[in-house]
C-alpha cells in the first residue's frame, strides 16, 4: 500500500467526523484534524478505531494523542502496516 | 488499563493544598453560594432530605472512587448538584463528600471572582480541545485523586445540552478515559433539571423546583483501551437519557 492510496483512503474515512466545511479535495497532508477540520476528541477517537479496524493494526493511546495531522494520520498508519 | 498518573510532588501538594483551604474557607464561601441559589435564584430542590441521605449512603457504602455523571442544562449545575447533595455542615464533617470539578479553563477561569470560586470549589481546569499535554496533565491529576478515592462531578456529555435534552450522538468520550485508567470506580448518574428549563441555558429560571435524581450504575466492557472507554461512556449517556425519558413521563 502507498503512501497515497493511505492518505485516499484515511481522507475518505475522516471526513465524516468533520464539521468543517472543507471537502474531501481541499483536504492535504498539513490539514488539522481539530482546527481545520473542526473535530473533537470524541470524534478523534472514532476516527483512529475506524484506523484500527480498517488498515487491522493497534493504535496505543500516546500514538493517537500525538497526530494533530491528516500527514501524522497517514505517518502513523504507514508505520503501522510495515 | 492505563498506566498510574505520574503526577509531581508540586501537583499533589498543591492538590491538597487546594483541598485544604477549600474546606476550612467552606463555611463562608459555601453558605454564599447555597444562600444565593437559595434567595436569589429562589431555587428549590425536591425531596432534598432524602436526596442528600440517599447520596450520603451511597459514598458511604463505596470506599473507592466515585463518579457523578450529570446531564448539563446550565452554567451553575454543578453548585446547584453540591448544594442538592449535602448541607454545609455534612460537608465540613465528611468533605470526601465533596466533590471535584472539571470546568472549562475558558470559561470559568476569565475573572478572580469565577477563579476563587472554581479554586476553594475543588475545581481543576481543563482545556478542552487545546494541547493534548495539557489536557492529559489535568486527567491525570484528576486519576491521582480518583487512586485516592475522591468523589469527582463530570458531565458526560462535555457540553451542555444543546436542545436541552441528553445528547445520545455527540459526546465526549473523557468518562469513559478515567473510568478506563482506574479500578473499582462506582458511577452514580444524576439527572437534574428544572420545571422551567426547556433547553440549555446560562442560569435556571428564577424560582425553579429541581428535580433531582440520583441512580448508581454498573457498567462493563469486553474491550480495553479507547474502545472500551468509548464503550463506558455509551453506557453512562444511555442511563442518562433513560432518567430523563423517565422525568419526562413523570414529569411534564
Amino acid at each position: 500500500m502507498t503512501r497515497d492510496d493511505v492518505f485516499k483512503k484515511a481522507v475518505e474515512m475522516l471526513v465524516k467526523y468533520k464539521k468543517a466545511k472543507l471537502t474531501a479535495d481541499q483536504i492535504t497532508e498539513q490539514t488539522t484534524l481539530l482546527k481545520d477540520l473542526e473535530m473533537n476528541s470524541a470524534r478523534l477517537v472514532d476516527m483512529i478505531l475506524d484506523f484500527e479496524d480498517e488498515f487491522n493494526v493497534r493504535i496505543e493511546d500516546a500514538e493517537a494523542d500525538a497526530v494533530r495531522t491528516v500527514g501524522d494520520c497517514v505517518e502513523l498508519i504507514m508505520r503501522k502496516v510495515s | 488499563m492505563a498506566e498510574a498518573p505520574q503526577l509531581g510532588f508540586g501537583d499533589k501538594l498543591s492538590l491538597f493544598v487546594q483541598r485544604f483551604v477549600g474546606w476550612i474557607a467552606f463555611p463562608v464561601w459555601g453558605s454564599i453560594c447555597f444562600l444565593l441559589m437559595r434567595f436569589l435564584g429562589r431555587y428549590r430542590i425536591e425531596h432534598i432530605q432524602q436526596l442528600r441521605q440517599e447520596y450520603q449512603r451511597l459514598v458511604k457504602a463505596h470506599p473507592g472512587p466515585i463518579i457523578l455523571c450529570s446531564n448539563h442544562l446550565t452554567k451553575i449545575d454543578s453548585g446547584l448538584i453540591t448544594w442538592s447533595l449535602g448541607s454545609i455542615w455534612t460537608y465540613m464533617h465528611s468533605f470526601r463528600l465533596f466533590s471535584w470539578n472539571l470546568p472549562e479553563r475558558e470559561r470559568y477561569f476569565g475573572n478572580i471572582f469565577l477563579r476563587l470560586i472554581c479554586y476553594f470549589g475543588s475545581c481543576i481546569p481543563v482545556d478542552r480541545g487545546g494541547d493534548r499535554s495539557a489536557v492529559n496533565h489535568s486527567l491525570d491529576k484528576i486519576r491521582y485523586l480518583m487512586n485516592k478515592n475522591h468523589v469527582i462531578t463530570l458531565f458526560p456529555e462535555g457540553k451542555r445540552s444543546v436542545r436541552g435534552k441528553v445528547d445520545t450522538k455527540n459526546y465526549s468520550y473523557g468518562v469513559g478515559k478515567l473510568l478506563e485508567s482506574v479500578q473499582n470506580c462506582k458511577v452514580i448518574c444524576v439527572y437534574l433539571r428544572g420545571s422551567g428549563q426547556e433547553k440549555r441555558s446560562s442560569v435556571p429560571r428564577i424560582g425553579d423546583t429541581f428535580y433531582v435524581k440520583l441512580r448508581p450504575i454498573q457498567i462493563a466492557s469486553q474491550y480495553q483501551g479507547i474502545r472500551a472507554a468509548r464503550d463506558y461512556s455509551k453506557q453512562i449517556i444511555h442511563a442518562l437519557h433513560q432518567m430523563e425519558e423517565e422525568y419526562f413521563a413523570l414529569c411534564r
